[in-house]
Parts: C-alpha cells; structure tokens; sequence
C-alpha cells in the first residue's frame, strides 16, 4: 500500500487517499503522495509498513538520574519529543540510551563534520556505527550523519531507520527539511538551547515531538555540573587606539542616526544595501569596519590573555575569539595550540587528548568548540570576543561546566570599556541568566 | 555564492538579474589587481584584501558575487616539508605548555628549544607552522588570471546559478539536441512532465517533495541544469524563485551570459556510435539520425535513440530504440508501448544483457545483437509504410480517340471495348510507339495521345494502378474533318481511365 519515493510515500491511485494526514494527490506522475515525516499517521490509519521497527534492545549504560528521568518522559511521549540539557549535562549518553534501549535502527544527525566522530566514538558501544560525512559512505544498523550528508541522502535512506536522533535540534527549526525527509517514527531532539522564537518551536514539535524533559545549569550546577565564577575584565583601549575608535564611531553614529531616523524598514540588511549606494554611506561604513577592528584585537586584551594564561597555567583553559585570524594571532604570539576548522581531523583529535592528559595546558578557537564538541576537563574559559550572539556565549560557558570533585570554574570575560562590547557583554549575560 | 549575495531586481514581480557589463570593468580591473597582488600571500591576506573598503562606488551585492567567484581563481600551494607543520605545531605547543606549568615561560626560547629539536632554524618553524592550513596556505594562480569581461561573464553564470538554487519549480523549453538534458534530468532524480510545444519540448521540472510546500530542496539540482542548457540549439527558462520569503519569476533564455559545460557526448556508447557508423557507411541511401525530436506518448514523451529513413523521404521514418538490462516480459510490454506510440519502431536488444529465463516472444520489431547491430538486420525489419498515391483522371484529351475507329467493326477489340465496366482493372504499357491502355488480359484497348505518352512514359514506373473510370461512346462526325477518312468504323467506345501512381 505504501512505498517509498526520493524523501515522500506514495500511495497507489486507486487508494482510498482523501482526507488522510498529509497525502495529496500528484499530478506529476498520477498517484498519491505524502511527506515521509508523515508515516507514523499513515501507517497507522492504512495499517501499513514500510520502516523496519524490528528492536533488539541492548542494556543501557549507567545514567545519572535526570538523563534517566529524561529518557523516561521521552519513552513514556511515545519515543517522540524533546530533552533541553545544559551543554556538559551529557546528551549524547542519554542518546545511546535511548539507542540501547529500544533496540531500533537509528540514524543521529549532527549540526558539523566534528561531531560526527565524537558520535561515533560515544556510540560503539551499541555495536558497529555508520557514518554519512566527509566523503564517508557506510550505512550501519546505527549510523552517525551530518545534517547536509542526511539530506542529500534521504532519497533512498529515509525510509530505512526507525529512530531519527537530531542533535542540536534547534538548527532544524526554520526552513530546513532534513526531518521532513525522513520516515523514522521514534525521533528525540536534544539542545541546550531551544528556540526562542515560538513558529520555530512549533515545527520542532510537530517534527520531533514535544519538550518532554528540560533542566537548567542552575539546577545540575554543584552536582552534575560545576559550579562557575563569571568574571569581567574591563579593558582600556591605548589612547591610540581609543581615538581612532571614538573618531571612527562618531562618524558610523552620525550617518546610521540620520539613516534610522528615517528609515522604513530598520534592519541592518536594510542599512548596509542603503549606505552601499551613497559616498557618505560607504564612508559610514568603512568607519565602523574600522572602529571594530579596533576592538577585536587591541594591545589591552593581548596583554590581559598573556596574564591569564600565566595566572591560570596549572589549569586547562580554553581560549575562544570571535575569528580564526585571532585564534591563529594567539596561537603564534602566546603559543597556544589553536583549534579551527582548518585543523585536520587527525590533529584536532590528538590535541583534544593531548589537552585531556595535560600536556596542553590551553587550546584556542573561534567557533569548532562552540557546539557539542566534548572538550575533557576544562577549568578556565576566557571570552576574547564572539559576533554569534547569546547563544554562542551560553554555549561557550557549558565547555568549562563539566564536573570534578572539587572543581569551580572560572569564565573570564574580556569586555573593552567605552565600546559596543560593554552593552553586548550585558545582553549576554541576561540571556545566561535567563537560559 | 550564497543566496544573500545575489544581485538581483524586482520588476513587475519578475526577477531582472543585475548583469554585470562593461559598466562595472573598472572595478572589476581593481578586484583582479587585489586577486594579483594575492599571489605567494596567505589565503587569510587575501580574505582580509578583499573585504577592505573600496576607494569607488561599487555595488554591494555586485561586490560580493565578484568576491566569490575572485576566490576561486587562485589556488593553494601545497605544503611538502619536513617535518611536517603539524609536527612543528605538536612539538612546539607541548613545549610551550611545559614551561608554563614549570612556571619557566619564554616564547624565545619556546621556539629556540623547539626549532633545535626538530632540526630546523628559527625563522622556518615561524614560517612553517601554520602553512598547511587552508587560512595559511600560500596561494597560486590556477590559470592566467582573465580579464574584467570574462570575470563578468564568469559572475554572471554564478549569479543565475545561485537564483537556481532557490527555485521551487523550473519550466525548460527546449528546442534540438534536447536528449542529454533529459538524461540529466533523471540523474539528478528530479520529475518532469513532457509536452510538446511548437519545434521542442516543454519540460515542467520539480522534485518530489515539492507537492507539499515551496521547497528549494532541489535547488542545487536545478543549478547544475544550467550549464546544459547551451548545448540545445535554443532554450528557455522560466523558474519561481523564493528571495526573501517571496516567490517571484526568473527568466532566462540563450541572450543571457551562461557558460556552457563541457560538451555532452555525441553517443551514450561506442555502441551507437558505431551502429551509426555502419549505416553511413554501408547505406548511403538512408539517413540516420541520432536522438530525434521527442515523440508524444499520451501525455509523456518518449525520446529515441536514432531515426532512420530512406533518402529524401523521411516522412517514412522509423525510430530504433537500443535497450540495457531487459526481460522478456519488460520487452514484449516496450514494443508494445512505443507501436502505441503510433510510429514504426525497432528495437534492439543485447543478447547478452537477458535478465529473463523465458524465451523472447517472436516480434518483427525486435533485433538482437552481440557486441554490435547489425545495420542489414535493422534494415531488414523496417518496413516503410505504402507511400501517398495520387490520383489522376486522365481526360478525353489525353487519348488517341480515333485509335479504335480506325479498326473495322468486326475487330476484336470492340467486342472487348463492350465488355469493360466502370471500376475494371486496366494498366498502361509502353508497346514501343505509344502508351497503350490493357484490359485485363493484356489485351490493348486504347492508346494515349502523343503529347499524354510524353508525360507519362517517365513516369510509368510510378503507376500503381488504373481502373476504368467510364466508357464513352465515339461516333465519326465528332472526328476532325482532317482524319476522318482514315475511319473504319461510324461507331466505337474509348475508355477512360483513372491512374493512381506514386508522385515524385
């Protein structure tokens, strides 16, 4: 009754079709058809099967009690929904649980080619892995994909898993339709940090289930995660420096005032096309390039990361910066390892345990340790400076969150005073407070 | 590109891609001279270089598509050293980290220590320890760098490019050489209805998963369509496009500056390649023609691998199909489809390729080979449908008609001149002096008249068939006085006849 065509179901012609969730009727090629995230209705209504949900289920590795209290609300919501964990509170565990458990065929799609081996990796245990990512092409009862590689291949894997894991589900609440093209009928979601916006929320649920289970860093904090010192450090520009900032600011100010005074539609898509028509406004433009770059790297903050790494030098710190310009600027004048997504896999491995055993006592990088990497006992955070918002910063302060006996951490916020970094740095903090 | 950058208009709810044109070369010439100055720096110097501020006004969206398709007009030199960067970077962060934790910290000696133990002096780890990676990499000049008018046309293509790539649906029209497009169609898994249209084929393309909402799922797919599309003798575009959230009309046609891909291949196999061969060369009275206008099949079409017709007539074309893997089930059911097609078709089928135990239902539509067709055998199996006849009534004038008044009455021939009907059978023949017309026992029953013979005598091998169309009656007074006395008879019939024959 049902078969599988390139990412949808069809129905054959003469079936009874009308009415039922998500079928239509194709003109293209006369028959009717269905989006594959539809199966669970369908082949319940048709009494129809397509997706192999055969289980051989495997012990499930020792939980802490809110994972297992997690992976319980997600059992008990029909093996759809969402479970919110601080970054470090351990979701990939609470996936291989889940793996385990039901004994289903699953595919884990993952936001980068980083991950994908750190899911391999974690995932043995439930037996041999697959992998869908940087040229790899093996299929496994359990198989590991980036969300570009799932995509691309859903045409003729769609239909062959019974659960779909969706890490950093977040990333799958706009437009994309990596688990639109996919049948599996048991999916789990994991984030650390939902969408705010509700539309977005919204396709999750419909896509992955409700949120079954969430915690916060407040909760987990002291136990499960370790505590943390949030320090900032005000800076002052050279007076140099400070000039050229205050000169070239002045004027970015004095055009984009004028411009928001008027303007209709008030984005700064919509600055950047207007200033690009006019002298003045590429002159505005040029003068907040320039004043930004003032602050991205000023002799101030080299001076305050020298201190720091020599203060902090028996711990593990992770440095992050808003580029790989300045992650690689570090990394020469401090002699810091850096790691970038330039960094061959093979590298950044060795660096990751080489950091874990203490022969690197710090590690640089711009946005590879934002997102899920499992960076092993990190004490120190220092924030030189990042552009990708809130949720980078609530990211970037779960690397250090990770739990020892004993251990408070430190995150050490480099702010220049006088400059945007000042308002950005309190955003970013009522955001953590609010997550 | 991304879909951000692409430099487009609005007008009247159609998309007007801003084209780059001799208006723009001036600061093309300067993002070239960027793009040179580049050469033997880093990839992340020339990153830096090109989002430096520009001294004249250049259009951002213009800008930034230039930027994307400069990057790709140099390459990175690669990096055979040893050690290796990697080795350097291991040997000189571990260090490095030691001293920290001893509390004996000096970036100098770092380096020195490091650089003594990897065999190698100071000023090659500084310049080597990052130079494998992409950012640090020292770049090259693929090829000569162009000039401002193929760097345009170059951004050009890119441009429409990245508004394929976010069409929901795409409609091609397509005139000539139609086939390898189709073929790359399939292989990029996208549906398309076919319909004719005047000259070529219209194709309505999409995806799957389009039915159920504005998808641009298919984008990259459709992009690739693009540098196809010269290799048509002409073509059409017209795609919908979502640019901030709105659906909005493309159009692109063979005036807008696509750059063609490699040309598609003449033959999909040295098999037809070499069937073509062997009909060229052994039947220079027949035409083969690959990869024909489609043929309408219902409402879908179906695209032929050859036509084949005798010289001069292709009216009386038949279509030669070569099939892969087959059965005979799948065979019988192919025949049967393409003779509802409602041409004559052949079928060729490889001997080897048999995916069936049964054995293949006898067809005269079918031709089996091993390693190469046979031309003879197709030949033999095409069987040119009866030509268009033409119908002439061959008037009183056209006779002779004292031929049979200048027989006496008891001839013969009026006994056989009173037996014929309307509808009876006759034929012409040349009896050395005349055209005669024969009754059906080869018997002559009237002749042509001089100037008749001279027309149809060349063209009597043209002459399908003569019936009789009706008898008249003759009678002497109706002869010119001049021939008269050469009568024999007051009274005798003349036959007229009706030819259907085989114009040239």
């Amino acid at each position: 009754m049902l078969s599988w065509d390139r990412g949808t179901l069809v129905l054959p012609p003469d079936a009874a079709a009308q009415g039922l969730p998500g079928v239509a009727w194709d003109p293209r090629t006369g028959c009717w058809r269905a989006p594959a995230w539809r199966y669970p209705e369908l082949a319940a209504r048709l009494d129809a099967a397509l997706v192999d949900v055969s289980a051989s289920p495997r012990l499930a590795p020792p939980l802490r009690p809110y994972q297992e209290t997690a992976l319980a609300a997600w059992d008990a919501a029909g093996r759809r929904g969402i479970v919110v964990l601080p970054t470090g509170a351990g979701k990939t565990r609470t996936a291989l649980a889940a793996i385990a458990t039901s004994g289903l065929s699953a595919l884990c799609v993952v936001p980068t080619r980083i991950l994908v081996a750190q899911w391999r990796e974690a995932l043995a245990a439930v037996g041999p892995v697959g992998q869908l990512a940087d040229g790899v092409h093996d299929v496994q009862r359990v198989t590991v994909a980036t969300a570009a590689s799932a995509r691309l291949h859903a045409h003729h894997l769609g239909h062959r898993f019974a659960l779909l894991v969706a890490d950093e589900c977040h990333h799958h609440g706009g437009a994309d339709e990596t688990l639109e093209l996919y049948a599996a009928p048991a999916r789990l979601g994991l984030t650390a940090t939902p969408p705010e916006d509700p539309a977005a929320l919204d396709r999750l649920r419909a896509l992955l289930g409700p949120v079954v289970f969430r915690v916060g860093i407040d909760e987990l904090g002291g136990t499960w995660l370790a505590d943390f010192d949030l320090v900032e450090v005000p800076l002052d520009l050279d007076p140099a420096e400070l000039a050229v900032y205050q000169v070239e600011m002045a004027a970015f100010k004095a055009a984009y005032g004028a411009w928001w005074r008027t303007a209709v539609e008030r984005s700064w898509a919509a600055w950047v096309k207007e200033a690009s028509r006019t002298e003045a406004g590429r002159a505005a433009m040029i003068a907040w390039r320039t004043a930004r770059e003032r602050v991205r790297w000023p002799a101030a903050k080299d001076r305050a990361l020298a201190a720091l790494l020599h203060t902090h030098r028996l711990a593990r710190t992770l440095v992050f910066t808003q580029d790989n310009t300045v992650a690689y600027t570090i990394a020469r004048r401090h002699l810091v390892a850096p790691l970038t997504c330039d960094v061959p896999r093979a590298e950044r491995d060795h660096l990751l345990r080489a950091f874990a055993d203490g022969s690197l006592h710090a590690l640089v990088s711009a946005r590879v340790l934002n997102e899920g990497v499992d960076v092993p006992a990190a004490d120190v955070a220092v924030l030189t400076g990042g552009s990708a918002g809130s949720r980078e910063y609530v990211q970037r302060i779960g690397r250090v969150l990770r739990p020892s006996p004993g251990k408070r951490a430190l995150v050490v916020e480099l702010v220049v005073r006088d400059t945007f970094e000042v308002r950005r740095a309190l955003v970013n903090r009522s955001r953590l407070a609010a997550s | 590109m991304r879909p951000a950058d692409a430099s487009v208009r609005v007008v009247g709810g159609e998309l007007v891609p801003d084209w780059l044109g001799p208006v723009d070369h001036p600061w093309l010439r300067d993002l070239l001279d960027r793009v040179q100055a580049a050469v033997g720096g880093t990839a992340g110097e020339f990153d830096e270089r090109l989002a430096a501020p520009w001294a004249r006004a250049v259009p951002s969206g213009r800008l930034r598509m230039a930027r994307d398709v400069a990057r790709t007009l140099l390459a990175a030199e690669p990096v055979e050293a040893s050690p290796t960067p990697a080795e350097l970077r291991a040997a000189l962060f571990s260090r490095s980290s030691a001293q920290r934790r001893g509390n004996d910290w000096s970036r100098e000696r770092a380096v020195a220590e490091t650089a003594a133990a990897v065999e190698v002096n100071v000023p090659t780890l500084e310049t080597r320890l990052f130079a494998d990676l992409p950012s640090e990499r020292r770049l090259l000049a693929a090829h000569p760098l162009p000039d401002p008018a193929s760097l345009a046309l170059r951004v050009n293509a890119a441009l429409a490019a990245c508004l394929l790539h976010r069409a929901t649906t795409v409609t091609l029209r397509l005139f000539g050489n139609t086939r390898d497009l189709v073929r790359h169609l399939r292989l990029q898994r996208l549906l398309f209805v076919a319909r004719p249209c005047p000259d070529g084929v219209e194709l309505v393309v999409s995806g799957p998963f389009a039915l159920f909402r504005r998808t641009t799922l298919y984008g990259r797919a459709y992009a690739s369509i693009l540098p196809r599309l010269p290799w048509c003798e002409r073509f059409a575009v017209e795609a919908c496009c979502v640019l901030e959230g709105r659906e909005q009309r493309l159009r692109l046609g063979p005036a807008d500056p696509i750059w063609p891909s490699v040309p598609p291949r003449r033959f999909d196999s040295a098999l037809e390649e070499r069937f073509a061969k062997d009909v060229a060369r052994a039947y220079p009275d027949w035409v083969l023609i690959r990869e024909p206008e489609p043929v309408a099949a219902g409402r879908a079409l179906v695209f032929p691998d050859f036509a084949l017709h005798p010289v001069g007539r292709p009216a009386e074309r038949t279509f030669v199909e070569i099939v892969g893997f087959w059965t005979p089930e799948y065979l019988t059911a192919k025949v049967a489809a393409l003779r509802a097609v409602g041409a004559g078709w052949v079928v060729c089928v490889d001997e080897r390729l048999d995916c069936g135990a049964e054995a293949l239902p006898d067809s005269v539509s079918v031709v089996r080979f091993r390693r190469r067709i046979d031309p003879a055998a197709v030949l033999a199996r095409v069987a040119p449908p009866p030509p268009a006849l033409t119908t002439t009534a061959l008037a009183a004038e056209a006779y002779f008609l004292d031929w049979a008044g200048r027989r006496h009455p008891r001839d013969p021939l009026h006994v056989r001149l009173a037996a014929l009907r309307p509808g009876d059978p006759v034929s012409l023949r040349d009896d050395g002096h005349a055209l005669v017309v024969v009754d059906g026992a080869g018997l002559a029953v009237a002749a042509l008249s001089g100037s008749a013979a001279a027309r149809w005598r060349p063209l009597l091998s043209r002459v399908r068939s003569a019936r009789v169309r009706a008898v008249e009656e003759r009678v002497a007074p109706q002869s010119a006085a001049a021939y008269r006395s050469a009568l024999r008879t007051e009274r005798w019939r003349v036959p007229l006849v009706d030819l259907e024959w085989e114009a040239p």
